[in-house]
């Protein structure tokens, strides 16, 4: 089974983008708080700050599982709208073309949400 | 003496001829009506609550504008005296306080709670005393903080109320004690209705009306709804932590013993900033429903809506820090809450070009609902412009606390809520009162808001960026202030005989308006198939839909409705009943049934306000005598809610026959219990938060000279509640087999097993060699330990009543909604000390 052949129904998929962004937000700034407290900026490993380092893991991780909800939501509405043509006003065919296109854009913008700020760590030292 | 049975034959009897219409009408009017005279009180219809939550919300919007009219007076002239600065910080407190808690946020709620079911066709919200309930408990918060006047303490820390300024050491008078209680009063009122609202949302719809069909002010509260559920339990426990700490002397905010000022500014603004967006929302919500209509087109952009209306829900949450941006915290974390801050223009203006792109396609008539729209497009997109500057951190330092901030909060707000509830409050008023208001008389209304509002706010952009700090009651002459300042106060009169003027124009349209007939703008939802003013039972039948505009698109639909042919159409059973249907599908699934009018809402929110009264006068045999009688009337409640002798299978009309609530897996109940522990769990992570800030801001946690008890009673404890479990599991197992007996000897162990984990718990409160006035580690640790316990009796009550209510054969093999609602709280409780257990024994063992 690959990605695209993954389905999440309804108002699941229709959030799941949001979810991740806010589990997120939460994860670095706890992190970068913490980080920061707790002096794990002294260290480097490659010549990086490990809090550097550890936000931009996070971000990646991030962007990898929302860019996945996104593919899986263009995916659904894709198979939505052509299930569907002959039947254009039944209910579940024009539901789930809804609910396919709005997970894609919410992963979307949630994706171009995790992009913004997440960006700042690769110019702003973590601590200062 | 009459029974209502004898009263609906009667009425049929008498119209005799009537068309069938007119009978159903008698008849649910029977079912449904509410007693007239004193007992009009014991109402819970949704359309009765929702006015009353309409006017209050409108007398407090009237009373706090008073107290910002006397504001604007003291600062017309520099150096004047009008009010001396006690008084003044009393009214700019109390002015914010009004607007935010007992205007703002009700009077929406109130909207919602009156339309909400007339636009997805149903007949009333799902838990209707808890409706009544919540109103209750919002007027008794707003005369709480009001009577406050009287005693000369009004509260005077400023709307959130930072500390130190408001502990027990620099605000050592009541004022600060009736914010905290008052507005913790008023905010059980906003969280009771998110719950109900969301239920309502998700399981009531009418037939056929899928996710992708609601109406847009649906899915506006929908998501508010769910944003009150994660923000309000963070103030809640910000003001429980506050409250604590003045009256027993606990630690959480004191610097000196282990606590941190900014950890109220967390909590605060974790609430605060999503306040922001639950004002706005609902308001945007209006004005998606009003913009449609009047541009005689359906609205560009739905999905585009929704995707915005879900991304503000979200990214709101990401914006509190913003309001912090001078208390030092690290470069690189600012800029997370600045992207986030900037971030939120992007659906919010996806929303507004929607708009606009609907107005441009569509054949707009500017009647005064469109008129205060075209304003909020004036003002509030200034204020969002002005809101994406502030969210600059360089900019933010220079203007902080500046009347520039008191400019861009009026904009986003009253452009943001108050022109769009006018708008709205336009737009519905045929179905409140029946008749139709003077196009020719509110024009004037508007224009004196309009350019009022502008006069006022427009010249705090510059007082501000001229220095003019906010909560100054004065200011030297000279400083290039002076005629800003009375411009302002000016423009503050203008608007202030708007606002008066469009109140007099609602009243008189009561008085005088024409005749409104059904429909009066030709609109496409639901709320329109009804007859204005609207019957209590809302809908005969309840119609299925096939669009997103159903008046648009079936033509039929209402003569259908009213001759009783669609679902639930038979008044016959005598109880009041809505259909319950499937969250995306909108497809039916059961019969719900629920309660008429009662005093039982009044009666449980008297002895809380008497509890709350207790809190505030530190006379806790009151605080106690009413917690007791809280928990009488609401065992009381929730026994009058069954109704033992229903069948488990209903016909609910079209040939369809449906289960009823109790025996339906997916009962309002149970939605509800679960929102409910997420509310909980929002507010018990606050609680672990305020513990993990405090440790990354010590030096040393737990504190050094603290040793760490005896673990046996804690490790006891835990297999304890963990056995509880089990047994609640079990129980749950025989009574859905059928053994009864067994399931109920489970709920006795359970309870056994509940009581020796409070003893436990108890003592090893007592080994603790700390106590809670000592540091804010202790504080903390039996903060939580007392949260949990708490949790715990409840769980034990609930046990207790399925226990009898298995006992007198509420709870049956098919009726399991009861053990169901009652087993997942016990668990949840379980669980939560899992985590308590977890923060306070082994985290600091990882240290």
């Amino acid at each position: 089974m690959t990605l695209s052949d993954y389905r999440l129904d309804g108002w699941r998929g229709v959030i799941s983008g949001f979810v991740i962004w806010a589990a997120y937000f939460v994860v670095i700034y706890a992190y970068l708080s913490v980080g920061c407290e707790k002096g794990l900026s002294d260290a480097e490993l490659l010549g990086v700050n490990t809090v550097t380092l550890g936000l931009v893991a996070i971000t990646m991780a991030a962007l990898g599982s929302i860019g996945a909800l996104g593919w899986v939501g263009f995916a659904s509405w894709r198979a939505a709208a052509r299930g569907n043509s002959e039947d254009e006003k039944t209910t579940a065919g024009t539901r789930n073309r809804f609910t396919g296109l709005l997970m894609m854009m919410t992963s979307g913008l949630a994706l171009l949400s995790t992009i913004l700020v997440g960006f700042p760590v690769l110019l702003l030292h973590p601590c200062q | 003496m009459t029974t209502r049975d004898d009263t609906a034959a009667a009425t049929v009897a008498d119209t005799g001829g009537a068309d069938r219409s007119s009978r159903l009408h008698h008849r649910f009017e029977a079912i449904w009506g509410t007693p007239p005279g004193i007992a009009r009180l014991s109402a819970v219809n949704h359309t009765s609550i929702g006015i009353r939550f309409i006017v209050t919300g409108f007398v407090f919007f009237v009373l706090g504008g008073l107290l910002s009219m006397l504001m604007r007076v003291q600062l017309a002239l520099p150096e004047n005296d009008v009010l001396d600065e006690g008084i003044y910080r009393q009214f700019f407190t109390m002015h914010g306080t009004t607007m935010m808690f007992l205007f703002a946020v009700p009077i929406l709620e109130g909207f919602a709670v009156y339309l909400i079911p007339k636009m997805i066709g149903t007949r009333d919200l799902v838990f209707p005393r808890l409706s009544a309930f919540g109103y209750w408990c919002y007027l008794f918060g707003g005369i709480f903080l009001y009577s406050s006047f009287f005693f000369g303490s009004a509260p005077d820390g400023g709307w959130f109320m930072y500390v130190p300024l408001t502990d027990a050491q620099f605000s050592p008078g009541p004022n600060t004690d009736f914010w905290l209680i008052g507005v913790t009063f008023a905010e059980v009122s906003a969280v009771a209705a998110a719950i109900e609202l969301i239920v309502a949302i998700l399981k009531t719809r009418a037939p056929g009306m899928s996710l992708d069909r609601m109406p847009l002010f649906a899915w506006y509260i929908l998501i508010t709804s769910f944003m009150i559920i994660f923000a309000f339990p963070a103030l809640i426990l910000g003001s429980i932590l506050l409250e604590i700490e003045r009256a027993f002397g606990f630690v959480f905010f004191d610097a000196g013993r282990g606590g941190h000022p900014l950890l109220w500014q967390h909590l605060f603004w974790i609430f605060g900033h999503p306040e922001v967006y639950i004002i706005f929302l609902p308001a945007a919500g209006m004005l998606s429903m009003i913009i449609p209509t009047f541009a005689r087109r359906p609205i560009a952009g739905y999905t585009w809506i929704v995707l915005s209306v879900i991304a503000i829900g979200f990214l709101s949450f990401g914006l509190w820090v913003h309001h912090m941006f001078t208390v030092g915290i690290p470069q690189l974390a600012l800029s997370f809450f600045a992207a986030a801050s900037m971030a939120i223009a992007i659906p919010t203006g996806i929303q507004i070009f929607a708009w606009i792109a609907t107005l441009w396609n569509g054949r707009p008539v500017v009647t005064i609902p469109l008129l205060f729209v075209l304003g909020v497009f004036f003002i509030f997109v200034l204020g969002g412009l002005t809101g994406v500057m502030l969210a600059l951190v360089p900019f933010n330092w220079q203007v902080h606390d500046t009347h520039f901030v008191v400019a861009h909060l009026h904009y986003v707000l009253i452009g943001g809520m108050v022109f769009p509830l006018f708008a709205g409050l336009y737009y519905w008023l045929p179905l409140f009162s029946g008749r139709r208001y003077s196009e020719s008389l509110g024009r004037a209304p508007f224009w004196l808001m309009f350019i009022g509002f502008n006069v006022t706010f427009l010249p705090m952009h510059l007082t501000g960026l001229l220095g003019m700090p906010r909560r100054v009651h004065t200011y030297a002459e000279g400083l290039g202030w002076d005629w800003l300042n009375l411009v302002s106060t000016i423009g503050s009169f203008l608007l202030a005989a708007g606002i008066a003027l469009v109140l007099l124009d609602v009243i008189l349209h009561f008085l005088f308006g024409k005749r409104a007939h059904r429909n009066p703008w030709n609109a496409g939802t639901l709320e329109w198939a009804i007859e204005a003013p609207v019957p209590t039972y809302n809908f005969i039948s309840i119609p299925r839909v096939q669009g997103r505009d159903p008046l648009w698109s079936q033509a039929e639909l209402v003569n259908k409705m009213n001759r009783g042919e669609l679902f639930l159409g038979n008044p016959d059973s005598d109880q009041r009943e809505l259909l319950g249907t499937n969250t995306v599908t909108g497809e039916p699934e059961s019969v719900i049934r629920i309660s008429k009018s009662t005093w039982i809402p009044l009666l449980t929110a008297l002895p809380l306000a008497l509890f709350f009264f207790g809190l505030l006068a530190r006379v806790y045999v009151l605080t106690a005598i009413g917690g007791a009688l809280v928990v009488v009337a609401a065992l009381v409640w929730l026994w009058t809610t069954g109704h033992r002798q229903a069948p488990d299978i209903v016909d609910a009309g079209c040939g369809v026959s449906l289960p009823i609530q109790y025996a339906s897996p997916q009962a309002p109940g149970w939605w509800a219990v679960c929102f409910t522990i997420m509310a909980d769990a929002v507010l018990y992570s606050s609680l672990l938060f305020a513990y993990f800030f405090l440790w990354t801001v010590s030096d040393a946690w737990p504190p050094a000279d603290h040793s760490p008890g005896s673990l046996a009673f804690p490790l006891i404890g835990i297999v304890v509640l963990l056995a509880s479990s089990a047994v609640v599991v079990w129980a749950a197992r025989c009574g859905r087999e059928g053994a009864s007996v067994r399931f109920r000897y489970g709920q006795l162990v359970a309870l056994v097993l509940g009581f020796a984990f409070l003893v436990l718990q108890t003592l090893m409160l007592l080994d603790f060699d700390m106590r809670p006035q000592q540091h804010a580690y202790a504080s903390l640790v039996y903060t939580i330990v007392g949260f949990h316990l708490v949790h715990i009796v409840i769980a034990m009550l609930m046990a207790g009543f399925v226990f009898f209510r298995s006992w007198f054969g509420y709870i049956t093999v098919s009726r399991q909604l009861e053990t169901r609602v009652s087993s997942i709280f016990w668990h949840y409780s379980v669980f939560q000390w899992l985590l308590g257990f977890g923060v306070i024994y082994l985290f600091p063992a990882m240290l």
